[in-house]
């Protein structure tokens, strides 16, 4: 007979040995144990639905709402502080879907056309490339040394408030009314976004991993080609990102300001001249070069940057 | 006078930040350290936070140079960062850029060790810490106890004779530390090279070190000296519940109590 203070046995408690294989389990197993799962139920997942619809019902929503005018008869109802923020626009003025594609589909074989567009991504192009290797190189040598930064500093952060446009008038006196007074007024933009972010990122690199190169022997030119230059890269990059998009704009703005050639000083004319059709095309044309500008910019980074998780990568705003 | 066979030797040291300037409060960090460790001893530091113990390990890796007094290597005056010294931190301070495998090599880099050479070493460290088949991940892919572990790599990839460690155990979690102890105390008996070692987790100190000093608040002072003689090697997991392991941690931490308390 049990006494009572007789120790149950382990298995009615639940505890015990478990043995478990200690065996490895082979990749084949593991999947097996996976929920079956189609390539297309997959393929599906990726393609994530809501975000398509949402996007596609963006595009229609937007198409709607300009093909039947709507935008342009306005609801003069709404009215804020005596502001009408969607007022009727006269007929003269409206542009239509059709319009638009009618003059792109009418100039798209010109050549003409095709120069003027080179023009304008050729201006921000070169812009853009002196001002993130200016940008960088002054952004680095303002981070890294702290007496540059506190005798340039204040100069840098003064020019950097004055509004840029101002100085167009002068640009095109000196530099006339080509390709060049474009290139300078980009740079003059652009510097400065890449310029700030760069320097900022500097300051901010982990003390903890310059420490650990600097006991291992690193000497200064070490210090910055293997850890500062790593760790700002997702600044300059997300810098370089801004400034192209930037880029583009300063060279539409100085063709429209004053210019021989280029999509700006298209849009200009077409304005003037009442065609508001020519003028949608133009902004049409500019955002595909933006966003095929911010792809480029996207791939570099994406190869770049490949070692960032990828929340931290969908932080950054891209397309 | 100056003991050539000393690994490491402080003679007289204080440490002072600031007071440039006349309003400047000027802190005594440190006052007059005196210590010696035989080349292949395992040192633990211990005491309450903000007593200087990081400290003394910056001035022995060469990042600072101690305001008074003397801090030696083999007899000869430690003027700068060296790549003999390993300097292990509490965070792991991987480059988030780097693999697992280019972390551990980036001493290697920097001394100009030839690519292949580089690689042999680096596959080797993985191996012995258990993460070959990790190499090509980078830190943000891997746990905080797989970052520790190559951290510990990388600290021992030029093969330096004294290894500083800052806590570099304390950020992990109670059970991922105990495998890391264990995988680090194996590593070390097979080299058997001199460490010293910062925590302040006595029961750490007490299980790892063949010595423990316990140190005051600041200024930092060496209160307590104690060697711990405990047979080699440990297995960590037995020790830990071992009478004489128990008996020396209490008696180190009666010292230790009336610095924290």
């Amino acid at each position: 007979m049990k006494s009572s203070d007789e120790f149950p046995r382990e298995a009615d408690m639940g505890g015990g040995e478990v043995t478990a294989a200690a065996s490895p389990i082979s990749q084949e197993e593991i999947r097996a144990m996976l929920p079956s799962q189609s390539i297309w139920q997959y393929r599906i997942r990726k393609i994530d639905i809501p975000v398509q619809l949402g996007r596609i019902a963006l595009v229609l929503a937007i198409w709607w709402i300009w093909w039947s005018e709507t935008i342009w008869n306005g609801w003069e109802a709404i009215s804020i502080f005596g502001i009408q923020p969607f007022p009727n626009v006269n007929q003269v003025f409206r542009a239509s879907p059709g319009g638009a594609w009618d003059y792109i589909s009418k100039y798209l074989p010109e050549s003409l056309f095709w120069s003027d567009c080179w023009v304008t991504v050729k201006e921000a192009m070169v812009g853009f490339l002196i001002a993130s290797v200016l940008g960088i190189i002054a952004g680095l040598a303002l981070g890294s040394f702290h007496r540059m930064s506190k005798i340039f500093g204040p100069f840098i952060i003064a020019i950097n408030a004055m509004p840029k446009i101002a100085f167009l008038p002068l640009i095109l006196v000196v530099y006339g009314v080509g390709e060049m007074s474009k290139v300078v007024l980009v740079v003059s933009i652009s510097f400065f976004i890449v310029q700030v972010p760069t320097q900022a990122a500097v300051a901010l690199v982990n003390p903890d991993l310059l420490m650990v190169s600097r006991t291992m022997g690193a000497s200064n030119i070490q210090l910055f080609r293997k850890v500062t230059l790593p760790a700002i890269s997702p600044a300059i990059i997300g810098g370089l990102r801004l400034a192209a998009i930037i880029s583009i704009q300063g060279a539409i703005f100085g063709e429209i300001f004053a210019s021989k050639r280029g999509l700006g000083q298209r849009l200009i004319t077409s304005a003037n001249m009442l065609d508001y059709d020519g003028l949608f095309a133009m902004v049409f044309v500019l955002a595909l070069i933006a966003l095929l500008f911010n792809g480029l910019i996207g791939r570099f980074e994406k190869y770049f940057l490949r070692w960032q998780t990828d929340q931290q990568s969908s932080q950054v705003i891209s397309l | 006078m100056h003991n050539e066979k000393a690994a490491v030797e402080l003679e007289d040291v204080s440490l002072i930040f600031g007071g440039d300037h006349p309003a400047d409060e000027a802190v005594l960090a440190v006052h007059d350290i005196n210590l010696t460790i035989p080349t292949g001893q395992f040192v633990a530091v211990v005491g309450p936070s903000g007593c200087g113990k990081t400290t003394i390990l910056n001035m022995l890796a060469g990042l600072i140079p101690a305001t008074k007094g003397s801090v030696r290597r083999y007899g000869s005056e430690i003027t700068g960062p060296s790549d003999d010294i390993g300097y292990m931190l509490a965070r792991s301070a991987l480059s988030p850029w780097r693999t697992a495998r280019k972390n551990v090599e980036l001493g290697m880099e920097i001394q100009g060790v030839p690519k292949n050479e580089r690689l042999t070493k680096s596959k080797e460290l993985l191996r012995r810490l258990r993460l070959e088949d990790f190499a090509d991940s980078f830190p943000s892919q891997l746990s905080q106890g797989m970052n520790q572990r190559v951290a510990i790599a990388r600290t021992l990839a030029l093969n330096p004779d004294l290894w500083l460690m800052d806590e570099p155990f304390g950020a992990l979690d109670a059970q991922t530390r105990l495998t890391v102890q264990a995988e680090f105390i194996e590593l070390w008996e097979s080299e058997g090279k001199t460490v010293i070692f910062v925590t302040h987790d006595l029961e750490e100190a007490v299980l790892l070190a063949d010595r423990v000093i316990v140190m005051t608040a600041r200024p930092g002072r060496i209160k307590s000296d104690t060697i711990i003689d405990l047979p080699r090697p440990r297995v960590l997991d037995e020790l830990r519940f071992d009478e004489k392991f128990k008996e020396a941690e209490h008696r180190i931490w009666r010292e230790l109590r009336d610095e924290i308390v």
